[in-house]
């Protein structure tokens, strides 16, 4: 019975949908189509704002119907002179088709957004959060949440400019491997090679399967004792003992190197993604380059130089754009390599940090704020990158 | 542009169509959950969600219950306290959820859930699993369960006898254990402070007192140094060994001793069969006092949002769940020991070797606080306890930043 009742839920559901779309669809049909009518703004004014009130009244949306007229009506009051005098009914059905679209972004990007930086000027914590439940109402505390993040931390030694620092060398490091990895073994299988698909599928590997596995495969790897890698270590250094006088030798990675071997895992991790994208690049580069410059008697770092990077970087700059968020975002990585091990903070990251403070401390306005920060960083870095994209393609 | 009739009864019908379509979508479907349904949300292992079904059933068939509805829903342990929470702002929380004690104090003081104190009779049960759900004098949640507590776990294969204090621990691991050729004479984990504490106890120090953290104390510099001197000194403890490592070398028969919690004796006995033993974590010869772990057990905690007139429903499933059969009925089931009093003294609960020890084992422990404040504790302890063990700091400096730090927290938590 309960089983019927969730499929009978989940169809009730995509019904929802599907009738919110026929909403939205039929009230922007009405102002591109009727804008120019006598009846236009009466018709607007009244019946949107009187329907929209009526109906969340009568599903219980609201008990004070009035005011959500008043509100719908002031909407309306400036959607509908938009429509007759702006838009004219021009491109109809792009818009018409684009509604949904524009609709659900709204509500799933624009409204947390909006919601999140209303949460960073409140302050919302474990003692406030029923009293926001029950009132509605949450103390305005101005720019505290902001001044507590560059002058707090949630970690214990490290402060926020530390931690910054340590996340954009973080990133640094890992894209850059990314890259360089990627180009490296994009350029290997972009050769004449036998067996190339196989490659390609050992290559992809790391990838394509979960990330919860691979990194607690991998931090399997690392254990001081029974991880391959100081196994590996071991044995060099037994059979070549002039390594173990370098210092070679097994080391405590999880306790004494966390974050390199964050990093380290990181980059096994990042390596394919990038080799597929750039190896996508490499293969839209038309040969007949490379036939004029065999003709002109040009070296492979030439042709490397002059003709390779050149032609895959509008590949790499969206892909190194992508690989700068995810790799500054990625909390996985962090979290499941330290999680368990002691001094954790030694690893940490912003993102890493933030999830401490929203989840260990319960500090959700300081969080918000937190995480508004770290969406300024990083939206600045992608619009730097896409900048200096742009320049050096109208340097070309 | 003159009123085209037409026009308006096609706006009109495009308009009003979707619209009347939505309303009519909305008016979501007669849910089954009504007054007579109860809601439980539980983070149980799977094996152990038959034997909650079994009593749900069993509850389900007493005449005066035959109108009600139970829907349990399982979680994870982290996404039922993410989904209650949830769940719990927007007004359609579960009626009960059933988890450990540790999420209780933030669901306390968020108002997520309501005091029990009237809902059951507390002289009922054990003392420390109610002290475990107990905050500022008010009881939180019914208890299920005794226990989530430490004990320790040996290989028969290799140890005959229990070792009943470290003097006897560390003669077996100095002589037997190498003899044996063991990768390590015993296993834990060292990097979560939940292990250290049994061993703070043990040296006279606990991790907080009413709401104050008390981490800077000669006592936590003892533990430390003993872990330190387990570690690298006498070398009977890995170095580096998280829950899962320490889980596999016991396993895989590299360790003769391993520290772990109740909830792995069942798992431990299916693998080891008759080479599993239990005792309790030695005394300490240096102070002569016994470790003492924290315990706390299983509560059903009753969300705020239920409405009166379902609360007595709900406590007589809260009483059925915890009379003293199907208490006694839970230990042979799942090895979980009752939290009701008159079960604890009954011939098949003290009748066992497991359960005998592991009660005895409880008798020792302290009740695990349920005070918000723990979490900047952990957090810290954690932190610190780290970088002291592996030798990045001082463990004077460990403490003294530890306490520091927890004071820290607290009161940007508080501010």
């Amino acid at each position: 019975m309960e089983i019927l009742y969730s499929v009978y839920e989940v169809l009730w559901f995509v019904f929802i949908v599907i009738a919110g779309i026929a909403l939205i669809e039929g009230y922007f049909y009405y102002h591109f189509q009727f804008y120019d009518r006598r009846w236009f703004f009466p018709a607007a004014l009244l019946g949107f704002p009187l329907a929209g009130a009526a109906g969340c009244f009568a599903m219980g949306l609201v008990t004070e119907p009035v005011r959500i007229f008043l509100w719908l009506l002031g909407s309306e009051g400036l959607i509908a002179p938009f429509f007759r005098h702006i838009v004219k009914g021009r491109s109809k059905l792009a818009y018409l088709l684009l509604a949904p679209a524009f609709i659900g972004l709204a509500l799933l990007l624009v409204y947390p957004f909006v919601f999140e930086v209303y949460l960073s000027f409140s302050d919302l914590k474990l003692t406030t959060i029923m009293q926001w439940k029950n009132t509605g109402y949450l103390p305005f505390v101005g720019l505290r949440q902001y001044i507590d993040v560059f002058t707090t931390s949630p970690l214990s030694e490290v402060t926020f400019w530390a931690l910054l620092g340590r996340t954009l060398w973080w990133t640094f490091i890992n894209v850059f491997f990314h890259v360089a990895g990627g180009f490296t073994l994009a350029l290997l299988l972009n050769n004449h090679i036998r067996f190339k698909g196989f490659y390609r599928t050992l290559l992809v590997i790391p990838w394509a399967m979960p990330q919860v596995v691979a990194v607690l495969a991998m931090r399997g790897e690392f254990h001081a004792q029974y991880g391959f890698i100081n196994i590996m270590l071991g044995k060099l250094a037994a059979a070549y003992p002039f390594l173990a006088g370098l210092g070679l030798g097994p080391v405590q990675w999880l306790s004494n190197y966390p974050l390199t071997t964050c990093t380290l895992i990181n980059i096994w991790l990042g390596i394919p993604f990038m080799m597929v994208v750039i190896l996508g690049g490499l293969q839209s580069i038309s040969s007949s380059y490379y036939d004029a410059a065999d003709i002109d008697g040009a070296s492979y770092l030439q042709k490397l130089r002059f003709i390779t990077i050149p032609l895959i970087r509008p590949v790499m700059m969206p892909a190194v754009t992508l690989g700068t968020v995810w790799t500054f975002n990625n909390i996985n990585v962090i979290y499941l390599v330290t999680g368990q091990s002691g001094g954790t903070e030694r690893a940490d990251i912003l993102v890493s940090a933030l999830y401490k403070a929203a989840f260990t401390y319960n500090r959700y306005s300081y969080s918000a704020a937190f995480a508004i920060v770290i969406f300024a960083i990083l939206f600045f870095v992608s619009v730097f990158y896409l900048k200096s994209f742009d320049a050096a393609k109208e340097e070309r | 542009m003159g009123l085209n009739l037409k026009n308006l009864i096609k706006g009109a019908a495009l308009g009003l169509f979707p619209a009347l379509l939505f309303l009519t979508s909305c008016s979501r479907p007669k849910s089954p959950l009504d007054a007579s349904t109860i809601i439980v949300w539980e983070q149980e292992d799977a094996q152990v969600a038959p034997y909650i079904d079994s009593v749900f059933s069993a509850f389900k068939r007493l005449p005066e219950s035959k109108d009600i509805r139970i829907i349990r829903t399982h979680y994870q342990t982290e996404d039922l306290r993410q989904q209650f929470q949830a769940a719990s702002l927007a007004g359609v929380a579960p009626d009960l959820i059933m988890c450990p004690s540790d999420t209780a104090g933030l669901f306390a003081v968020s108002g997520f859930i309501r005091p029990v104190d009237g809902l059951i009779d507390a002289s009922k049960y054990n003392k420390a699993v109610l002290q475990a759900i107990t905050l500022d004098g008010h009881i939180w949640g019914v208890p299920v369960s005794n226990g989530n507590h430490l004990m320790m776990f040996f290989n028969k294969k290799y140890v005959k006898t229990a070792p009943k204090n470290t003097d006897e621990l560390f003669k077996f691991c100095a002589n037997e254990a190498k003899a044996y050729k063991l990768d390590f004479c015993m296993a834990f984990d060292m990097g979560e402070p939940f292990w250290l504490m049994p061993w703070l106890a043990a040296f006279g120090g606990w991790p907080i007192d009413n709401k104050t953290p008390t981490l800077d104390t000669p006592a936590m510099r003892s533990a430390i140094n003993f872990y330190l001197d387990l570690k690298f000194n006498k070398k009977y403890a890995p170095p580096e060994c998280d829950y899962n490592c320490m889980d596999s070398l016991f396993k895989e028969g590299k360790t003769a001793f391993i520290i772990n919690g109740d909830w792995s004796i069942s798992g431990y006995q299916q693998h080891f069969k008759r080479d599993f033993g239990l005792a309790l974590i030695p005394k300490l010869s240096q102070t002569g006092l016994w470790p003492a772990p924290m315990v706390s057990g299983k509560y059903f905690m009753v969300s705020s949002g239920v409405k009166p007139e379902k609360l007595e429903m709900i406590k007589r499933l809260m009483d059925f769940y915890t009379t003293s059969d199907n208490q006694i009925r839970q230990f042979k089931e799942l090895q979980r020991l009752p939290a009701l009093a008159e079960a604890s003294k009954a011939p098949e609960i003290t009748g066992t070797e497991v359960s005998r020890v592991s009660m005895d084992q409880i008798s020792k422990g302290r009740p695990m606080s349920m005070a918000t404040e723990m979490r900047a504790i952990w957090d810290s302890a954690r932190n610190y306890l780290g970088l002291a063990t592996s030798r990045k700091l001082s463990v004077e400096d460990a403490t003294r930043k530890m306490q520091q730090n927890a004071d820290l927290k607290i009161s940007e938590m508080n501010r």
